[in-house]
């Protein structure tokens, strides 16, 4: 496919009469790997994509059974059903605070580390800053069982407690970038104007590199937000029984009666998921805060 | 007599093994323009840093105004900065770049005020005062850069290569346009370029900087006349260059300068001290294409090539008997330009030999 690419569109207008069965040849297969390089993609997409608009539609189905798709009426009864259910509602409690709190943590952290990082020019800068953006790497599951671990060693049995440790650890590589990927684009003539006009390190930092940089550590926020709200695989090691994260309760009532509530919870989470992944996009830009490397730009 | 504006004294600094500053020396009056001018990687910018603070001095001595800044912080030393790329707070607008400085020295609300729209009529930037850095254009940038770094009322302005972001066209009006407000302000100023126009334009005096010490200070005038060295000789201007050796025997006011290819001057004997190792150097407008009286060295030549350039020519000769190559510039008025392939005598006045120290030798010979 890669050598049929590479030639595309010149060898149906090189043909020439000596050798016209090669050339066609050529020209099947390059339009042949033309259609395949568009429907491999869309194929893709659509079975990513399809799943979701199902459970959407199924969010709205009014039977009272799992019944056939699509559906023969609409009503939002599950919706409120939602908030009919304590346990439910005891989650969305537990998930806003746990998100709250270690996103505010992750951000702190995160914002910490990013400065230290990119005020440097340590060599040994571009491993530590792949140390911290590790737990991108570990599996979820992996992570949960080691802060469980780790907790219990430390004495911690707060199941809370063990719940922010869990989510910091997830969401702080996303902070980190983040922020990294907005400071390392202010300048530090900057800052070292800031200084030469007067101002101490401190001031130059609030008055000239945090504003500058404000956009990218609030986007590493909501990002952190979505995915410690998100979060189901940490959380299943690290919650109890009084503290119950959303997804877990989910999980949970998905296994003992099934009912189209979760439906209308997947449906509300992918509405908020997507506003706010495009509203990162376009105030910082997708690329900056999960993907592509940072210096090669 | 006023107090030195700024004053340097042997000062060092080190990055690793690299010695970038080294035992750097210059003393700019008060209310003077000095411009530090060397080619890239001379250790220019790093003098500014050190000046400005961003750099810790590794030996030597800085004084602003009299007084030592040795381990003072930049934001205690009161030093206007223009930046290269002008560093405007983005997400500030003209007025609030400007009024940074004044509120992080207490200024008062109304002499804010005051001196704001005082520098703002100065660099003629009236009216913009709600802009963001982002609308306005690279010399504005760079005036509004220079306005702010004037309202804290510094002791000392530190310009760093302040013309060489602008394109060609508008670097000349603007060098016109900052030495009339660097004259009106009256602040002693150091100007960090590598553009030989740019100092001569703006600078009362000129230290020349090589190889992390200042070669030579003087006016321009000064320097290209009476250059110092081989690297002033060759960095301002152009020179004609020849090595060897000055005999020792004196005629009639004369020495003579023995070259290594065989070639004789005779030359004024220099004043300077001729124990290091040293040569000659001509500036090719001295030398003459139809020798003048008084020119008592004769350089016969064969007539390479000639190109016109307008109001100038360039005649290439090759020097009889060598492979040395003389190209001297002759207007295009001249009645007598000679014409490629034939033989000339070039003459140069004594006067116009320059016998100084060869100091690309010097890291050699140590």
């Amino acid at each position: 496919m890669k050598g049929a690419s590479g030639t595309r569109g010149s060898p149906a207008f090189v043909a020439t009469p000596a050798m016209p069965a090669a050339a066609n040849w050529r020209a099947a297969a390059d339009s042949l790997s033309g259609a395949l390089f568009w429907l491999i993609p869309a194929i893709v997409v659509v079975f990513l994509l399809l799943p979701i608009l199902v459970a959407v539609f199924l969010s709205f189905d009014d039977r009272d059974y799992l019944g056939a798709f699509p559906p023969t009426a609409f009503s939002l009864r599950w919706y409120r059903s939602f908030f009919d259910n304590p346990a439910y509602l005891q989650g969305l409690v537990t998930s806003i605070e746990l998100a709250l709190l270690s996103t505010a943590v992750s951000l702190v952290a995160g914002t910490a580390a990013a400065i230290a990082l990119a005020g440097t020019r340590w060599r040994g800068r571009h491993g530590l800053e792949a140390l911290f953006l590790s737990p991108r790497l570990v599996p979820t599951v992996v992570i949960g069982f080691s802060i469980l671990g780790f907790a219990s060693a430390l004495h911690i049995f707060d199941a809370f407690t063990r719940l922010v440790m869990g989510h910091v650890i997830i969401t702080i590589p996303f902070t980190i970038r983040a922020a990294l990927a907005s400071l390392v684009g202010i300048r530090r003539n900057l800052v070292e104007a800031a200084t030469s006009l007067g101002a101490s390190p401190w001031q130059a930092f609030l008055d000239v590199t945090l504003p500058l940089a404000k956009t990218g550590i609030i986007a590493g926020g909501l990002l952190a937000f979505v995915l410690s709200f998100d979060e189901v695989a940490v959380s299943l090691f690290l919650a109890d029984a009084f503290n119950q994260t959303l997804p877990i309760v989910l999980v949970a009532e998905m296994r003992t009666n099934l009912n189209l509530t979760v439906a209308a919870i997947a449906t509300a989470f992918t509405a908020l998921t997507v506003v706010i992944v495009v509203f990162l996009d376009r105030t910082v830009g997708l690329d900056n805060v999960i993907g592509k490397g940072l210096y090669g730009r | 007599m006023t107090q030195h504006g700024l004053e340097l004294d042997r000062v060092v600094k080190r990055f690793g093994d690299h010695v970038a500053v080294d035992e750097a020396s210059l003393v700019v009056a008060g209310g003077e323009i000095v411009a530090l001018l060397g080619p890239s990687g001379c250790g220019k910018t790093t003098t500014l840093r050190l000046i400005a603070g961003f750099e810790k001095l590794d030996g030597g001595r800085i004084e602003i105004a009299g007084k030592s800044v040795l381990g003072q912080p930049p934001f205690q030393r009161q030093i206007g900065l223009l930046f290269q790329d002008y560093a405007l707070f983005p997400h500030m607008s003209v007025a609030q770049n400007i009024d940074y400085g004044m509120r992080k020295h207490a200024v008062p609300a109304a002499e804010r005020d005051e001196r704001r729209r005082t520098l703002l009529r100065l660099v003629r930037l009236e009216g913009l005062e709600q802009r963001r850095p982002s609308a306005l254009s690279g010399g504005q940038q760079q005036r509004v850069a220079l306005a702010r770094a004037l309202a804290i009322s510094p002791k000392l302005l530190l310009l760093d290569e302040p013309l060489s972001n602008l394109d060609a066209k508008l670097r000349e009006t603007l060098r016109v346009e900052l030495r009339e407000i660097l004259r009106s302000v009256g602040m002693t100023s150091l100007i960090v370029t590598h553009d030989q126009l740019e100092a001569i334009a703006l600078a009362d005096r000129i230290a020349l900087m090589n190889n992390g010490h200042i070669a030579q200070i003087g006016t321009g005038r000064e320097i290209y006349e009476e250059p110092a060295t081989r690297f002033v000789a060759e960095f301002i201007g152009q020179s004609l260059w020849f090595t060897g050796k000055l005999e020792p025997r004196h005629e009639a006011g004369h020495a003579r300068f023995r070259c290594d290819d065989g070639n004789g001057f005779v030359v004024v004997p220099p004043t300077g001290d001729t124990s290091r190792d040293h040569g000659l150097a001509i500036r090719p407008e001295h030398v003459h294409i139809r020798p003048r009286p008084g020119d008592l060295n004769r350089i016969p030549v064969d007539v390479a090539r000639v190109e016109f350039y307008g109001s100038e020519l360039i005649v290439h000769c090759r020097v009889v008997g060598s492979d040395r190559m003389i190209s001297i510039p002759v207007r295009s008025d001249d009645p007598h330009i000679p014409e490629a392939g034939t033989r000339a005598e070039l003459g140069v006045a004594p006067e116009r030999c320059r016998v100084i120290e060869d100091d690309y030798r010097r890291g050699v010979a140590s």
